[in-house]
């Protein structure tokens, strides 16, 4: 049900639904036009088990991957308005600064015209990674398995089990009676475990030969599919591949982060850019390092090397016609924080390595300088002024504490061992 | 009494003598060079080992684990090195040489195809280890060789004796 907004919101909305959305449109088109009810693009899967109502498969001369609903067909416009529904409840934690007296205004809605309100473009991905919310209740819906999904009376008789045995009884009368139905007694917490990590439809990645119908099947829908479009092709999936993807991928990844918080600007772009250009420059040596001896070839590599960093252009092009150790040292040597990387680290056994003192460089120098800036950032403002200068830096200090969490993670995921052992 | 009685046999006992005690000194020698080998596998692992540690650490542990190795369902492959056997002296000896085999895995491609130089020279190392390992085996084989006749000729020596009593009583 679309909320109800005050009468007189409503009254002005009727009269210029269509200015509004206007004023909105160009901002939300990328990531909303395809629910406009005149497109005609169709709406497809393969490789997932087909139920109930799925529209036609997607027509070939698609090129842009979009999450659309199609024209003229029955379940149209009921499945648009369960998804636009719950999209709009999921702006109710989004913070907006457009008021009216104590409301936030964040929508307008009218018939199925609809106008969302964001700050900026960047902020989008921000106030709703729709993907997947409600635990993936909405997709489920989308591909016909409302009737499968359990009711409040099935969760009444589940609770009033009294063994496992009852529990694979009552399951057997729902869609999920397959789920333990062939499991033998008695049921364990990791059978069940094991159980609910797979499912059917995971088998028809095995159908998938080559990356792009593994692609078309599973990630074009995604977050993920922008990434994908630089590294797909018609190539087997072996070892030397698999690396160029993963490369390639974070590349991608690594760029479109720093394109992001560039356009967020202030101090973020500050900190963050100039996290992420030492993290670009820092994948570009060794990745060039690593390829000693293998057979990636040098145009391969250079086009592995992420673009954002200081070592952009010139710096790339050297590393690129590297062919030893010594000479991408004297690469690092053009550039002083790296070149003093260089120094100490070695092969031998009693050497710190490179990687070691990228790592340490980084942690030392970076997270914990910027975690004081920002934390300096936030006290300054004043408490009259309108919130802006704290939401510029509040973004700046999440990302810098998320990135802080990260790194400590991948510090413990390595230490873990070296831990257990000393405390055995 | 017996001494005069050896005395007819005197090249023969002393040539036995002579062979029993070069044998002895070619144990030793022998002894020290196979000591001497085992510590070069030793610490050839011993480096390996830390290199393979320092890849593990900065690859993460799930990367550099028993799960890249092949499991007893994968597809089986060539060794790339070989061992053959030759006659040296009477004693089987052992050369290592490349396989000829197409179907040789490179073993590092299962940790990845970028993977840390410390992967690399633990490779490396454990690869040259594997001609310490073939020098110990050649060198424990002359061993048992000369022990061997050094346990023939004393059984020799002593049968010769008694032989020499009962022709004496």
């Amino acid at each position: 049900m679309p909320r109800r907004l005050p009468p007189g919101v409503v009254h002005s909305a009727c009269h210029a639904p269509s200015a509004l959305a206007c004023a909105v449109r160009p901002h939300s088109e990328e990531f909303f036009s395809g629910f406009q009810s005149h497109t005609t693009h169709a709406y497809g899967r393969e490789g997932v088990q087909d139920r109930h109502f799925l529209p036609p498969p997607r027509r070939k001369r698609e090129t842009k991957k979009k999450r659309n609903v199609s024209q003229g067909w029955i379940a149209s416009p009921w499945l648009f308005n369960v998804f636009i529904d719950s999209v709009l409840y999921a702006l109710k934690e989004y913070k907006c600064e457009l008021r009216m007296d104590v409301l936030s205004v964040k929508c307008l809605l009218y018939a199925e015209d609809q106008a969302i309100f964001t700050p900026s473009l960047c902020e989008l991905p921000e106030m709703g990674c729709i993907f997947n919310i409600d635990g993936g209740y909405l997709e489920g819906l989308c591909r016909g398995f409302k009737c499968g999904i359990l009711k409040q009376a099935d969760y009444l008789n589940l609770v009033q089990c009294e063994t496992l045995e009852d529990l694979k009884l009552h399951l057997q009368g729902t869609d999920y009676g397959t789920f333990l139905a062939n499991e033998p007694s008695p049921l364990s917490v990791s059978t069940i475990d094991d159980k609910l990590r797979s499912f059917e439809q995971m088998e028809a990645i095995h159908v998938a030969a080559t990356p792009a119908e593994l692609y078309n099947a599973v990630l074009v829908d995604t977050p993920l599919a922008p990434f994908f479009v630089d590294c797909i092709s018609e190539q087997d999936l072996d070892e030397m591949n698999i690396e160029i993807i993963r490369n390639t991928l974070y590349k991608a990844y690594l760029e479109a982060f720093y394109d992001f918080c560039k356009q967020i600007g202030g101090t973020t772009a500050d900190v963050m850019c100039e996290i992420l250009a030492f993290e670009a420059d820092r994948r570009a040596i060794i990745i060039t390092i690593n390829s000693f001896g293998t057979e990636l070839s040098k145009d391969d590599r250079a086009k592995l090397y992420p673009r954002c960093g200081k070592l952009n252009p010139d710096g790339l092009a050297a590393l690129a016609r590297a062919d030893d150790y010594e000479q991408v040292k004297a690469v690092a040597e053009y550039y002083a924080e790296y070149s003093a990387l260089f120094e100490g680290a070695g092969n031998n056994v009693g050497d710190k390595t490179l990687e070691d003192k990228f790592f340490e460089h980084e942690f030392l120098s970076r997270a914990l300088s910027t975690v004081t800036e920002s934390r300096n950032s936030v006290t300054k403002v004043k408490l009259n002024t309108p919130h802006y200068a704290y939401d510029v830096a509040r973004p700046n200090v999440r990302l810098t504490c998320l990135y802080m969490v990260r790194l400590y993670e991948a510090r413990m995921d390595r230490d873990e061992p070296l831990q257990n052992r000393t405390n055995t | 009494m017996t001494e005069e009685k050896l005395d007819k046999n005197d090249p023969q006992y002393g040539a036995v003598c002579e062979l029993l005690d070069k044998l002895t000194l070619k144990q030793l020698v022998l002894m020290e060079e196979k000591m001497r080998c085992e510590l070069n596998i030793e610490s050839s692992i011993n480096s390996g080992s830390i290199h393979l540690a320092k890849s593990r650490y900065i690859m993460g542990h799930k990367s550099v684990s028993a799960t890249q190795l092949p499991t007893e369902n994968s597809p089986d492959f060539s060794a790339s090195i070989i061992c053959e056997t030759e006659d040296e002296d009477g004693v089987q000896q052992l050369k290592v040489s490349d396989n000829d085999a197409e179907d040789k895995v490179n073993p590092i491609k299962w940790f990845g195809v970028l993977v840390p130089q410390n992967l690399h020279r633990a490779q490396a190392i454990f690869h040259n280890a594997i001609n310490y390992i073939v020098e110990c085996v050649n060198v424990q084989k002359q061993l048992d060789d000369v022990i061997y006749n050094i346990h023939l000729l004393k059984r020799y020596k002593s049968i010769q004796l008694t032989s020499q009593k009962k022709d004496q009583t």
